[in-house]
């Protein structure tokens, strides 16, 4: 049960020094803060970032960005963090959330490119990524040595199409990946080359050997729903969430669980969730303290906070352009992509994803 | 284009990264948005609800319907005159149906870029036209079709669960100016056949989104309900969208699957439609169909007064392409091989260009569109 990584351990993990040399504002703004966040951001002069930033919002340290930014993971015992481009971008930015080292560019080799995610290994010294092979048209997962420079040292298969975000489970060796199943070249910009042979799915892959442990495909009378964004519950199963490609207005369900020995089960939402969401899910994050599902839409300017065992009850929070979500003491932090972080405004456009770090 | 695009984004990429920490920026308080109690931005430079609704309807009944009735007027055209070549088979018959699959090629070009109601069930919309066909794989699996005559691609009702890419205006392309088609003005037999089943197969689909988008309030009704606070951005969202994506696709596979970097890397071959000439026409059909959708909306009226001039520049780019790739005359590979129809290739590629960033950075902000409106590509 992993606790929040507050501020204290945040100082420790990143040590005096990072304290003393920040600029006064910024310390002031991290001693009264209660934990520290990750995102990318585009800054109102038009360039892309990514910041570590308290709960209140305020800036503690950012990096620019070669290129807009997508999801960033953190290591928490090595403050590792990486940030990914989103598709179809071939950069990723890694640096160290004390701001010890160097932030290091690291970039997918000729033929790959980026969906906008991926995690540490369990001891921090390897870096995962969803990848596309688009011409050999199927989802790989990038193996990066962030103990050398961040050399891309191996691949694995994600045994689907148009992955997009990838978790390692607690297990510490199984990867979730959420294959979106949507095929996607960069020669084609945004277009969807298969949306009518769709196949989406979500697989257990041993990250060691990129076996298959388990993989639970979509049916087919949900062809268009394209799983998307997972996150992992208290007691080690895997949610997901999903975005749908078919015509407006259809009831359809977006979030689930699924195990290696558990079959994919749907959570019966009312219908009002799926319309807040516009069928939707732009990330899931789980409360592993109260157990509750927290799910957003930026195209639905909403989110939906709901629980497992009482799905009929949910809370609808009406945030424009919200999409970051991460889990705080009082519930859920909030970052929104047309400038608000945990309900404050901000200059800065936040991208899809907040991470704890 | 876009692997030399690449590279250079490469070189800057290393050129940008410096990295050094940039100061750190307190959070400001931006009160130009309104907010909520705690704070969230509730809504920007918002568009009225009434306002948006009339702009939908008006795309509904002055643009998307009447599009669709033109394309399954057409389809059905399409059959007459396919049936009358199958019936008797003759030169003048072959040159009626072609052009009769001309204009309904090109009718669909003009709504082909519309993402929202039923063209979105059913495969309807890859039915159509199945395209970018990377792998070339509609032209196999209909050359399959025409070697083995198979009858089961005859019937209307087993065509429909085929293959998507041999239903459509590629395959009946293919079928009616592929090579060995002029036979048909000789003989009628399976390929006449085949014609056939897919023009009614077309003239059907078309049948289908027509009676569907006569009744606009049905198609639209899940937008224009009174308590879907969504409703209003949903729709901009979709019109904007349409417009930037139709543009988009339109650039990068039409115009980009086909003209590369440099005249060694062109491609007319892999053309849309290059066997019957129909490469630029489509291209301009998509543009003006985009056009209509703007201007036949009353997008324009959404933008507010003092940036009502955003209008006037959209306008004057669209009609900037419909003027350039109407005078691209050439079948697509002499029109590659001579440089002034080549550069006027080039042009379109760069107005069209400036027509996304156009509506980017200009029309979707001033309506109040978050920068992250576009969500197709599923983040």
């Amino acid at each position: 049960m992993p606790r929040l990584f507050g501020r204290r351990d945040f100082l420790r993990a990143a040590g005096a020094s990072f304290a003393a040399a920040l600029a006064p504002r910024p310390a002031v703004a991290l001693a009264k803060a209660d934990a520290v966040f990750v995102s990318a951001y585009k800054a109102p002069n038009g360039s892309y970032g990514v910041a570590t930033l308290t709960e209140a919002g305020e800036i503690v340290h950012t990096y620019r960005l070669p290129m807009r930014g997508h999801d960033v993971v953190a290591h928490h015992a090595s403050g590792r963090c990486a940030a990914f481009a989103r598709r179809p971008g071939t950069h990723g930015l890694a640096f160290d959330s004390g701001d010890r080292a160097r932030p290091q560019v690291f970039s997918t080799p000729a033929g790959r490119h980026f969906y906008g995610h991926g995690a540490f290994s369990a001891d921090g010294r390897l870096l995962y990524a969803t990848e596309n092979d688009f011409d050999g048209v199927r989802g790989v997962v990038g193996i990066y040595d962030a103990t050398d420079g961040y050399n891309r040292i191996g691949e694995l298969p994600t045994h689907g199409l148009g992955p997009h975000e990838l978790m390692l489970m607690p297990d510490g060796r199984t990867l979730a990946i959420a294959n979106g199943g949507i095929e996607t070249h960069p020669d084609y910009g945004r277009a969807q080359l298969n949306l009518s042979a769709m196949q989406s799915s979500i697989a257990f892959v041993d990250c060691e050997t990129g076996d298959l442990l388990a993989r639970h495909d979509l049916p087919k009378a949900l062809s268009r729903l394209s799983t998307r964004h997972v996150d992992v519950d208290a007691e080690g199963r895997l949610w997901f969430g999903c975005q749908y490609q078919g015509e407006a207005g259809d009831h359809v369900p977006l979030i689930g669980h699924a195990g290696i020995g558990e079959p994919m089960q749907w959570l019966e939402m009312p219908e009002e969730a799926g319309a807040a969401l516009l069928n939707y899910v732009g990330a899931i994050v789980i409360n592993r303290h109260s157990g509750v599902i927290g799910v957003t839409s930026p195209k639905g300017n909403a989110a939906i906070e709901i629980r497992p065992d009482a799905p009929g009850d949910i809370t609808v929070r009406r945030i424009e352009g919200v999409s970051g979500i991460a889990i705080d003491k009082a519930g859920f932090v909030y970052s929104s992509m047309a400038g608000s972080f945990n309900g404050r405004p901000t200059p800065q456009l936040w991208d899809n994803h907040i991470r704890l770090i | 284009m876009l692997p030399c695009r690449f590279r250079i984004a490469a070189l800057s990429v290393a050129a940008v990264l410096i990295l050094a920490c940039s100061p750190a920026v307190h959070a400001q308080q931006d009160d130009s948005s309104p907010h909520d109690a705690e704070g969230n931005v509730i809504s920007s430079k918002a568009v009225d609800p009434a306002q948006m609704r009339a702009v939908m309807l008006a795309a509904a009944t002055q643009v998307i319907a009447p599009g669709y009735a033109r394309f399954h007027a057409a389809g059905e055209k399409l059959v007459g005159a396919t049936e009358s070549l199958c019936a008797a088979p003759h030169e003048a018959r072959l040159a009626s149906a072609r052009s009769a699959f001309t204009e309904t090629a090109l009718a669909w070009g003009h709504v082909e870029n519309i993402r929202f109601g039923p063209v979105m069930s059913d495969n309807r919309l890859e039915r159509v036209l199945f395209w970018p066909d990377r792998k070339g794989i509609g032209l196999k699996q209909v050359q399959g079709l025409l070697a083995k005559k198979d009858e089961t691609a005859l019937d209307p009702e087993t065509l429909a669960s085929k293959s998507v890419a041999v239903q459509g205006l590629g395959a009946l392309e293919f079928a009616l100016f592929g090579a060995g088609s002029d036979k048909l003005a000789r003989e009628s037999g399976y390929r006449c056949s085949f014609a056939l089943a897919v023009s009614r197969n077309l003239a059907a689909i078309g049948g289908e989104l027509a009676r569907a988008w006569k009744k606009p309030e049905v198609v639209l009704s899940v937008w224009l309900s009174d308590d879907d606070p969504n409703a209003t951005t949903e729709m901009l969202n979709e019109l904007v969208g349409a417009l930037v994506h139709g543009l988009e696709a339109t650039r990068d596979i039409r115009l980009r699957g086909f003209m590369g970097d440099t005249p060694e890397k062109d491609r007319p071959r892999v053309a849309l439609f290059r066997r019957s000439g129909n490469t630029v026409p489509m291209i301009a059909a998509d543009i003006e169909g985009l056009r209509d959708l703007f201007v036949g909306s009353g997008m324009e009226t959404l933008l507010p007064d003092d940036v009502g001039s955003i209008g006037d520049s959209i306008r004057f780019e669209f009609g900037e392409l419909i003027d350039v790739a109407g005078n691209i005359r050439k079948p697509i590979a002499e029109a590659v091989a001579d440089p002034d129809e080549r550069q006027r290739l080039a042009l379109l590629d760069i107005v069209m260009d400036s027509l996304i960033e156009r509506f980017d950075t200009q029309y979707a902000p001033a309506t109040g569109l978050t920068s992250g409106f576009s969500f197709s590509d599923g983040d």
